[in-house]
C-alpha cells in the first residue's frame, strides 16, 4: 500500500491517510475484502504515530470504508460501492475544480477545456496512435 | 507521597507549576504539563526555551523550586531509583563513557536495570550493526547516538525520553530513532517524551505537543485539535493597503496590496465575519502546519 | 604583539591558569610530608648525609608533579595541528615554554621548602635536573604512539636520569655510596653536567621534533590511555573475564569509578617500585653488597609511596576543574562540554536508577580498593627487603665508619609513617570531592582541607601541639556531626556507621600503641587527624552525591 505523508503542509497526517486509503478504495487499488496493514507495521512504515493511524482506521470505519473483523484485521468494506461512488464523485470534483482554476488561469475557456479532455480519452483508448 | 504512588496512574508524568531560575535567569516559568501514560509527547522549542532543563527536571537532575514533578507519582529527587527504573534516557549530548566498549557499556547499563532484556539488546545491537569490541570514542556520531538509543530501549523502559534525539545525525539513523518511538509507543501504555527543534518530526510521531519559549508555556494539547484550531485564510480587498487591515481574530498576517493572508487560531467564524464588514472576500483557506503554528506563538509571545 | 606565539601564551595562560597554580598546590603536600617528621629529629641540613634520600625523593616528585601540571596545562598539541603553524614552531613553543615553566616552578617551589626545612637545600642544580627530565619526557608523551614501546622507554629514561641524580652525591656503586662524605648535593654544577644536560636537551628536542612531525602527517591517532587499556583488556582477555557481568549495581558502579576514577592511583606505584627493584639489584650486583642493593629498592619505594599520593591529589583538582564547566551548561545555553567525567558524575550515570546511599558505596569500595592496592604493593616491597636484611644480615642502615647515622632509627618508621600516611591521605584525597561540595563556598564543606592545611602550617609555630589538637578536636566535632547527620537521613545503616567507628577506633590503638616516642606528640595528632578525615567521606559521600545529582 504505498501512502506518503507529507508533514509540512499543514494537513493533519490522519486526515491525508484517509484521503489515500479513500482515493486508494476509490480508484480500484485496494479491492474490497482486502486486509490493510496492521495499525503497527503501518505506523512504522510511515514513522507516524500508530495512534494516528488508529484514529484514520476508526473513522475511515465509520464512514464505511473500511471494517474490522473478528480475527481483529482492518479490511475495506465489501459493500462500499454506493459509499465509494460518491467518494469517487468527491475525489473527482476536486480534481476538476482544480483543473478549471488552472485552465482559466492560463486563459483557457471551458470548451477548450472539453476537448482536450475529449482528445486525451481518445488517446487513451488508443495508446500506441496517441505515442 | 509514596501511597499515592502505589494507586495506579494514568498520568505518566505531572508537572505543576515549575519554576526554576539559574542566577538572574528564570529558566522555567511556572510551567505546568500533564503528560498522560501512552502517548508521545513532543516538546518544541528553540534553543535555550527551557527543554533541557525541563527534561533535567523530570530525571531529578534539578530541584524543583516552586511547584512539583511527579513521575508515575514519585518524585524524583527523593526517588531516583523508583522513577529513573521506568525511564530510558538518551540526551542530547550523547555523553556516555567514552572509552568503554560497546559490549562493556551494555553489561555496565545492565546492571542498573532488572528487567533489561539481553535478547532484544543483542538484536537491537546486530539491527544497528554494532561491534561489540569497539570503543565508543572510535565510533561516529550516528553510531554513538545508537548505542544511546539501544541502553534507553533495551529494559524496555515505561517512559521514554529523548533530549533532542535526531540533532545532527544522518537520515538513516533519524530513521532507527523515529522507529524505536513508533514501536515503543505501539506496546500498550508505554509513554515517549521528546523534545525537537524538528518541526516535521513532531507532527508526525506526537499526540500532545508543548511549545517552551524562554521558559513558559505557549500552547500546550492535543496535536490535532490545536492543528485543527488554527487556519490560515487568505482575504481579498477591494483596495490595496500597504498595511495589513486590521482583522478581529487574526494572529498573525502577511501579505500586500489587495490580498492579505490571516492566521486564526479557534474563532474562524469571528473572523469571517469581520472580514465581510470590511467588504473583503474569502479567496483561500487552509489548515496551517506546526512550523507555522509555532512562529506564530512564538512572535506573538 | 600580535604574533602567534603571543596569541598562544595568551589562550593557554587563561583557559589553563587552575591548572597551572595546581602544580605548586599539590607538590607541597608532598614536602611536608616527607620532610614534617625530621623537624623532630634535626635533620635540616644537606650537609647530614641522611637528608639526602629524603631530597631526593621529593626532587623527584616535584618533578613528576610540576611536569605533569605543565604538560596538563599545554594541554593536546593535535589542536594546533590546524592551525598555519609549523611543526618546528609547535614544538618550541611546547618544548622551550613548558622546560621554562617547569624551571621557573621547581626554583620557587625549592626556594619554598629552603626557607621552611633545609636551610641550605641547593636549587639551581634540582632545577637543571628538571629541565633535563622535562626534555626527555617529550619526545616520550608527545606524539600519538605507534607502540607501547613507551613503557619500555619512559621508565628507562627515569632510571637513567636517577642515576644521574644519585651520582651527584657519590657513586653509588662503591662501598659507603652517597652517604661517604666526599660528595656534594649539586651546590656546584661541573662542566661536564652542563654539557650532559645540554646534549641531553637538545637530542630530546630533535627526537620530539621528528616524533611531531610524523604524528601530524597523520600516520596514527591513538592515545596513549587507550593503549594501555587496550594492553590491560588483552591480559584481561586471556584470564576469559573481559566484557564482564556485573553482580549488583553497586559493583558495576565500583568497576566504573575505579576505570576512570581512582586506578590512578596504584598506578604510578605499580609502574615505579620494579624499576627501583631492578636498579637495587644493579647496584647491589656491582658493589657486591647487599646493603647498597637494598637501599636503592628502599628509596624507590618510598618514592612510590609518596608518588601515590600524587594522582588521589589529582582527582579533586580535576574534577572541581570539570565541575566548573558542567555548571556553565545549566544555566540554559548549552556548550558541548567534556563534562566531568573525572569525577565520575556525568549526566549519563545520574540517569541511571541508583540510590545515592548504593553510588556512595560504590566510590568508597572503589577508593578504598585502589589506595589499598597501591598500599599493598608498597609493604610488600618494604617486607622483602627487610627480610633480606634479616636473613643475610645485611647492614640496611648502611652504619659506615664514619659521621653519626641516624637511619637506624629512621628506617623501619619513617617507612611506617610514610606508608600509613600516604594510604590515609590518598584515602582522604580520593574521596574528597565528597566529603566537600566545591560550588558551594560555605566553611563546612572546605573543612577537610583546611583543617588539614591549618594541622600542618600549625606545625611551625611554637605553640604547635595545642593548636594542631584543638584543629583535630573540631575534626572530631565535625565527625561526629556528620555520623548523626548520616545516619538520620539513613544514608548509612546503623551497623555500618558503628562498624566505621569501630575501625577507626582500632587504627587509633594501633597507632596509639606503636612507639609513640618515635611519632612525637605533633605526630600522633597528625596522624589521628588523618583518621578522622579519613572516616568522614563514609558519612558524607551519599549526601554530597544527592547534591550533585540535584542541582
Amino acid at each position: 500500500m504505498q501512502i506518503h505523508i507529507q508533514a509540512q503542509d499543514g494537513v493533519p497526517i490522519y486526515l491525508q491517510v484517509m484521503q489515500q486509503i479513500k482515493y486508494l478504495v476509490a480508484s480500484g487499488r485496494l479491492e474490497p475484502g482486502e486486509e490493510l496493514p496492521s495499525i503497527r507495521a503501518l505506523a512504522e512504515q510511515l514513522l507516524v504515530n500508530p495512534n494516528t493511524i488508529a484514529r484514520a482506521y476508526r473513522e475511515l470505519e465509520v464512514a464505511g470504508v473500511v471494517e474490522k473483523r473478528r480475527t481483529a484485521g482492518t479490511y475495506v468494506a465489501e459493500n462500499g460501492s454506493p459509499l465509494a461512488r460518491k467518494e469517487r464523485m468527491k475525489l473527482l470534483k476536486e480534481r476538476v475544480d482544480q483543473l478549471l482554476v488552472e485552465a482559466f488561469q492560463m486563459g483557457f475557456d471551458l470548451d477548450e477545456v472539453l476537448k482536450l479532455v475529449g482528445q486525451s480519452e481518445l488517446a487513451a483508448r488508443n495508446p500506441k496512435k496517441g505515442d | 507521597m509514596v501511597n499515592s504512588a502505589s494507586v495506579s496512574y494514568n498520568q505518566a508524568l505531572e508537572i505543576k507549576n515549575l519554576s526554576r531560575s539559574f542566577g538572574s535567569k528564570q529558566a522555567l516559568h511556572d510551567v505546568s504539563l500533564p503528560i498522560p501514560r501512552g502517548g508521545v509527547f513532543g516538546l518544541i522549542g528553540a534553543n535555550g526555551a527551557g527543554k533541557t532543563t525541563l527534561i533535567k527536571h523530570i530525571l531529578g537532575a534539578h530541584y524543583a523550586e516552586t511547584g512539583s514533578v511527579r513521575v508515575f507519582g514519585f518524585d524524583p529527587v527523593t526517588h531516583p531509583v523508583e522513577v529513573l527504573s521506568r525511564i530510558g534516557y538518551m540526551s542530547e549530548d550523547r555523553d556516555i563513557p567514552y572509552w568503554m566498549r560497546v559490549q562493556e557499556i551494555m553489561n555496565y547499563t545492565r546492571s542498573f536495570f532488572p528487567k533489561w532484556d539481553a535478547s532484544f539488546a543483542e538484536q537491537l545491537r546486530e539491527m544497528f550493526d554494532l561491534d561489540p569490541k569497539q570503543r565508543i570514542r572510535t565510533l561516529s556520531r550516528g553510531q554513538t547516538a545508537r548505542v544511546c538509543l539501544l541502553l534507553a530501549l533495551a529494559h524496555r523502559p515505561e517512559l521514554l525520553v529523548l533530549d533532542e534525539p535526531s540533532s545532527g545525525l544522518d537520515p538513516v539513523v533519524r530513521r532507527d530513532i523515529l522507529a524505536a518511538i513508533v514501536q515503543t509507543v505501539a506496546d500498550e501504555g508505554r509513554t515517549v517524551l521528546f523534545s525537537s527543534h524538528l518541526l516535521d518530526e513532531v507532527e508526525r510521531l506526537a499526540d500532545r505537543v508543548a511549545i517552551l519559549h524562554e521558559g513558559r508555556v505557549l500552547l500546550e494539547g492535543e496535536l490535532d485539535a490545536i492543528q485543527e484550531s488554527f487556519r490560515r485564510i487568505t482575504l481579498r480587498f477591494e483596495q490595496a493597503f500597504s498595511e495589513a487591515p486590521s482583522i478581529l481574530g487574526a494572529i498573525e498576517y502577511r501579505g500586500s496590496g489587495h490580498e492579505w493572508t490571516y492566521v486564526c487560531r479557534g474563532d474562524r467564524e469571528q473572523l469571517i465575519q469581520a472580514a465581510k464588514t470590511v467588504k473583503a472576500e474569502v479567496v483561500h483557506e487552509a489548515s496551517v502546519s506546526l512550523d507555522e503554528i509555532f512562529v506564530c506563538s512564538v512572535n506573538r509571545a | 604583539m600580535q604574533s602567534v606565539t603571543a596569541a598562544l601564551t595568551w589562550e593557554y595562560l587563561a583557559r589553563n591558569r587552575w591548572m597551572l597554580l595546581l602544580g605548586l598546590l599539590l607538590s607541597s603536600p608532598i614536602a611536608w610530608v616527607t620532610l614534617l617528621p625530621f623537624r623532630d629529629v634535626d635533620l635540616q641540613s644537606v650537609s647530614q648525609r641522611e637528608v639526602i634520600p629524603i631530597l631526593m625523593i621529593n626532587v623527584l616528585c616535584l618533578v613528576v608533579v610540576i611536569g605533569g601540571c605543565v604538560i596538563a596545562t599545554q594541554g593536546s598539541m593535535s589542536s594546533f595541528y590546524l592551525k598555519p603553524m609549523s611543526t618546528t614552531a609547535i614544538v618550541n613553543f611546547f618544548y622551550w615554554g613548558g622546560a621554562f615553566l617547569v624551571a621557573c616552578q621547581v626554583a620557587l617551589m625549592l626556594w619554598m621548602w629552603k626557607i621552611f626545612f633545609v636551610s641550605d637545600w641547593p636549587i639551581v642544580g634540582s632545577v637543571l635536573f628538571a629541565v633535563v627530565c622535562w626534555g626527555v619526557f617529550q619526545p616520550i608523551f608527545r606524539g600519538s604512539l605507534e607502540s607501547l614501546s613507551w613503557v619500555i622507554m619512559a621508565p628507562a629514561a627515569f632510571l637513567i636520569l636517577c642515576f644521574w641524580l644519585m651520582a651527584k652525591h657519590g657513586i653509588p656503586v662503591q662501598r659507603g655510596g652517597m652517604l661517604s662524605p666526599q660528595v656534594h648535593y649539586w651546590d656546584s654544577i661541573s662542566g661536564s653536567d652542563g654539557l650532559i644536560a645540554i646534549t641531553t636537551l637538545c637530542i630530546s628536542y630533535v627526537l620530539t621534533l621528528w616524533r611531531v612531525d610524523y604524528d601530524r602527517s597523520g600516520r596514527s591517532r591513538r592515545t596513549w590511555t587507550d593503549r594501555v587499556r587496550d594492553f590491560f583488556a588483552s591480559i584481561d582477555a586471556r584470564s576469559g573475564s573481559r566484557m564482564r557481568l556485573f553482580q549488583s549495581p553497586v559493583h558495576a558502579q565500583a568497576w566504573y569509578d575505579f576505570q576512570s576514577r581512582t586506578a590512578t592511583i596504584p598506578w604510578p606505584v605499580l609502574s615505579i617500585v620494579p624499576w627501583f627493584w631492578l636498579l637495587g639489584i644493579i647496584a647491589g650486583a656491582i658493589s657486591q653488597d647487599l646493603g647498597t642493593g637494598l637501599t636503592f629498592a628502599l628509596i624507590g619505594v618510598t618514592a612510590a609511596t609518596v608518588v601515590q599520593i600524587i594522582p588521589a591529589l589529582f582527582l579533586p583538582f580535576i574534577s572541581f576543574l570539570g565541575h566548573t564547566i558542567t555548571q556553565e551548561t545549566t544555566t540554559g545555553e548549552h556548550i558541548n562540554i567534556k563534562n566531568s567525567l573525572s569525577l565520575g558524575m556525568s549526566p549519563y550515570l545520574f540517569s541511571l536508577p541508583m540510590s545515592d546511599r548504593q553510588r556512595a558505596q560504590a566510590i568508597l569500595r572503589s577508593s578504598a580498593w585502589a589506595c589499598g592496592i597501591a598500599s599493598a604493593i608498597v609493604l610488600l616491597s618494604l617486607a622483602v627487603p627487610v627480610g633480606l636484611s634479616w636473613g643475610f644480615g645485611a647492614d640496611l642502615t648502611m652504619r659506615k665508619d664514619e659521621g653519626p647515622v641516624k637511619l637506624d632509627v629512621l628506617v623501619p618508621w619513617f617507612l611506617v609513617v610514610v606508608w600509613g600516611g600516604s594510604l590515609l591521605l590518598s584515602f582522604v584525597f580520593a574521596t574528597l570531592v565528597f566529603t566537600l561540595d566545591f560550588r558551594k563556598w560555605n566553611l563546612r564543606d572546605w573543612l577537610t582541607p583546611l583543617i588539614l592545611i591549618a594541622v600542618l602550617i600549625a606545625s611551625l609555630t611554637p605553640i604547635a601541639l595545642p593548636l594542631s589538637m584543638g584543629l583535630g578536636v573540631i575534626a572530631a566535632g565535625y565527625l561526629v556531626y556528620a555520623t548523626v547527620q548520616a545516619v538520620t537521613r539513613e544514608d548509612i545503616s546503623w551497623v555500618g556507621a558503628s562498624l566505621v567507628w569501630l575501625a577507626g577506633v582500632a587504627f587509633f590503638a594501633v597507632l596509639f600503641l606503636v612507639s609513640p616516642e618515635n611519632f612525637g606528640d605533633y605526630g600522633l595528632v597528625l596522624g589521628s587527624t588523618l583518621l578522622l578525615l579519613a572516616m568522614l567521606p563514609f558519612f558524607t559521600t551519599a549526601s554530597a552525591i544527592r547534591d550533585l545529582r540535584t542541582t
